[in-house]
Formats: C-alpha cells, structure tokens, sequence
C-alpha cells in the first residue's frame, strides 16, 4: 500500500497554479457541502419536535452525537487520508452524509436519528479533515491562506441555503428538506470528489526556505508527532483560546440582558437591528472572513507573530467587551472583534502544524491538533461554575481574557524558540 | 482442507503483521480516547451548578 503523498518520483512536474487553485475550490466546495450538516441542524430541530413530540432536549442529543464522532474520529479519519488519499475517502463520505439525511427524512423513532447523526458526523469528519489536509499539501507557499479558505467555506457555506432549506421545511415538511438536500449535498461532494488528489512528490513548492515561514524537510509520523513537546504546546494553546473565545461568546447574551441593551436598536454601515441580534449576526461572517484574512497575515510575517496579534487582540477585545458593554454600540463592535480575533485559529494551527510536522501526514498531525477543539469545549462550562460561584459573568470575561493574553505571548516566547530548535535539529539530522 | 484454512488465515495474519503501523496506533488512540471520555463527560452531569447546553456549545465552537 502506498502513502497518497509520498514522493513516488521526485522528478514530477510542477503542477500548474490552476491545477493547485482547482484543488482547493473542489476542497472548499466539499466543505460548504457539509455546512449545513452542523449550521442548518437547528432549523429542523423544532419541526421533527412538532411531529414526533420527543423533546427538543433528546432530539439535540443527536446533534452533540454528529460533533462528536465528527470531531474525535478526525485523527483516524485523517490516517486513512493520507494513507489512500482523498478521493476515496471523500467520495464514500458523500455517500456517508446523504445516506446520513435520508435516514433523518424516514426516522420515526429517537434511534434511527441518532443512527443518521453517527452517520453524518463520520462522513462530515472525513470531508473536513480531508479537504483541509488537501489545501496543506497543496500550498505549502500560502499554507495560512489555503487552509483559512477552506475552514472559512465550513463556516460561511451554510448561507448559501439556510434560506432554501428553511422555505423548503415551511413548503414541504422537514423530511422532504432532509431528502432532498441530503441526496442534493451528497451527490455534489461524490462527484466533485472524484476531482480531489493529493499531489506528487514534485508538483508542489519544496518547503519554504524563507526566514518568515520555515518549514520542516522532514515527514514526521503521527505516533513521532504526538512524543513532540511542541505539540502539545500547540495544543494547549489550542485549547486556551477556543476555550477562552468561547467562554466569552456564551456570556454575550447574559451581558446584554444585564445591561439592558439586548432590544436597544443600533444602526452601523446601514444596517439596524437590535444590539444582541446584531451582535450575533455579524459573528458569522466576521469568524468566516477572518481565517483566510489571518492565514494570508500569516503566510506574510509568520505564524508565531500572527498568532500573538490575534490572541492578544481577542485578550483585549474581551477586556474591552467587559469595560464597555453597557454602550450598546461598543457592545456590538467589540463582540464583533471578539468574533474576528478567534476564528482564526482554524488557519493558524493547521498551517503551523504542517509546516513542523510535514507534509506527509499532514492531515493526521492536524486532525490530532483539530481534537483540541473537543477539548476546549469541555471546559467552558467551568465558566457556568465560575458565575454561580462567584455570582457575576465578570470572573469569566477575566479568565477568558487572560487565557488568550497568556497564549500570545506562548505563541512567541514558548512555541517559536521551540520549533525554531527542532527545526534546527531536523535540518542538522 | 483445515490445512489449507491454516494456510490462508497464517498467510493474511503475516501481512497485516508486516502492514502494522506505529502511526496508525496514535491515530485510533487518539480518536477513541476522545471519543471515550467525551461520552462519559456529556453523559455524567460532572457540573451540576447552571449546566450549560453542551451541544450548542460545540455547534459555536466549530
């Protein structure tokens, strides 16, 4: 069995900018056909309850089912990716999510939805893990931008129909949303999978040599990856600023109903709506453009640099969130910083992680990283503690703020001498 | 014919023994450990004080 990215013949020819672009459009592609597998999950949530009467409560259970086995199996998932390469892995995960909704249109019992989450979460995972493992292996000149581009199509795709699907469920019933859009998302990740290839040893740039994105020479293996001190410092600054983001998010509705601003109408570029609609509004898009946006930064002055602008930005931003949110104004253009200043890491840490650990298993390394997400949110309900026990949101916003300002500085005090030191010891093995 | 049974089953154990792979041990540890502890988590009520939806908290997070 061959590893999918391995250098069959170094003396492959470049690839043209085209072939690596179409890549990466196919990947994104995948990626906004998935989207509504997680983002439009909520409007369907209501009318199976209206149906079947079982509860909202046990009907999301099917929801944190997808996440889970859509975020835990990434690092298996990811193996089988760079071990047989995305195409086939991609393509049978089409088959995987449509069949995941299709379920979903006939279930008639708790089970059988819950069966279609396992289902979609396992197809979902591959298709993300894969078609950002994809755009890492494809770009290692634009690592930064290719992955924020793809995180950002997951992210932002389900625009492109929540409108549909929610006139479709209000014309049709839920079940013929979930048949059709289902069979529809499936067959166009099929299909546009069929395009999707891993590139040969000499179709893509050789590592970076410049002294602003340094990249490894060396392919290192999942189980050498995870012995790395450097990555579990990554991940650990994984974990405190999803966290620490996090944690802040879930208290903006908390903060704008205490300050009595959450109904006060703000108008900015145009645009009225109510502070906390409008806080809430802007979060997708500000979280969607910023990983392409910070990933570009990065790819221009380093990853460690981009990291402490951003962290240390989103530090502040939280702090100033909690300083002046009684200005329903400075409420909702600080939340949106908040927003801008946290997606990000999406782009980053893929990026940072390839550009350490190699190309080869790049979408292994990066779907173990990627499990830090899971973890992170394991730990905002500490922030519910933090509040009961101290009776105000303030201690969170403190925590969360400090999170972030500990992992900018991480970022260039800890992370970057670390990997400036095993690349040094790579490039002189 | 057990003979022949034998053979076969020894020779495909042969060849997954030689396909082992280190890398592929972290991967599945790394999936099912998640996966594991997460489920115990999510099904213990480990923070009884104001629960929060956990669900809707990974839908944010994504």
């Amino acid at each position: 069995m061959t590893i999918a990215t391995a250098a069959q013949s170094s003396t492959t020819a470049r690839a043209s900018e085209a072939t690596r672009w179409g890549q990466l459009i196919f990947g994104i592609i995948c990626m906004v056909m998935i989207a509504n597998l997680q983002y439009g999950w909520t409007l369907f949530v209501n009318p199976i309850d209206q149906k079947y009467h079982w509860g909202r409560a046990a009907i999301q259970v099917a929801f944190t089912i997808f996440v889970l086995t859509e975020t835990w199996l990434v690092p298996l998932e990811g193996y089988l990716i760079d071990k047989f390469g995305p195409k086939v892995m991609i393509c049978g995960s089409g088959v995987l999510v449509a069949i995941a909704w299709v379920i979903n249109s006939m279930a008639d019992s708790l089970f059988l939805l819950y069966v279609g989450a396992a289902i979609g979460g396992i197809g979902a995972g591959v298709i993300y893990g894969g078609s950002v493992g994809n755009a890492l292996k494809w770009f290692p000149d634009r690592r930064g931008l290719a992955a924020g581009l793809t995180a950002a199509g997951f992210g932002a795709g389900s625009a492109l129909t929540v409108i549909p699907i929610a006139n479709m469920i209000a014309s049709s019933g839920y079940q013929a949303a979930f048949f059709w859009f289902g069979l529809g998302q499936g067959i166009v990740v099929v299909f546009v999978a069929l395009l999707l290839r891993a590139p040969q040893g000499g179709e893509v740039p050789p590592p970076a040599a410049s002294s602003v994105v340094q990249q490894t020479r060396r392919d290192y293996g999942p189980a050498e990856t995870i012995r790395q001190p450097v990555f579990w410092v990554m991940y650990a600054m994984f974990v405190m600023v999803g966290a620490g983001g996090l944690m802040a998010i879930a208290q903006l509705a908390p903060i704008a109903n205490d300050y009595k601003i959450a109904g006060i109408p703000v108008s900015i570029l145009g645009l009225t709506l109510p502070a906390l609609t409008f806080a809430l509004t802007i979060d997708r898009v500000l979280n969607g453009v910023c990983r392409p946006f910070f990933g570009w930064v990065s790819d221009q002055i380093g990853r460690e640099n981009t990291m402490f602008i951003a962290f240390f930005v989103e530090g502040v931003g939280i702090y100033a969130l909690l300083s002046f949110a009684n200005n329903p104004v400075l409420f909702v253009i600080l939340s949106g910083l908040v927003f801008f200043a946290w997606g990000e890491i999406y782009s980053l840490f893929p990026a940072t992680c390839t550009d350490i650990f190699g190309r080869k298993f790049a979408t292994t390394n990066y779907g173990m990283l990627y499990t830090a997400k899971g973890t992170a949110s394991l730990l905002v309900p500490l922030s519910s503690v933090l509040t009961a026990a101290t009776g105000s949101w303030h201690a969170v916003f403190y925590v969360a703020a400090l999170l972030n300002i500990v992992a900018a500085v991480m970022a260039l005090f800890v992370l970057k001498p670390m990997r400036q030191r095993a690349m040094a010891q790579d490039a002189a093995a | 014919m057990l003979e022949l049974i034998w053979r076969v089953v020894y020779r495909e154990w042969q060849k997954i023994r030689v396909a082992y792979d280190p890398s592929f041990e972290a991967a599945v540890l790394f999936s099912l450990l998640g996966l594991v502890v997460t489920t115990l988590y999510l099904t213990r009520d480990l923070f009884t004080v104001a629960p929060v939806n956990t669900a809707a908290l990974f839908h944010v997070l994504q």
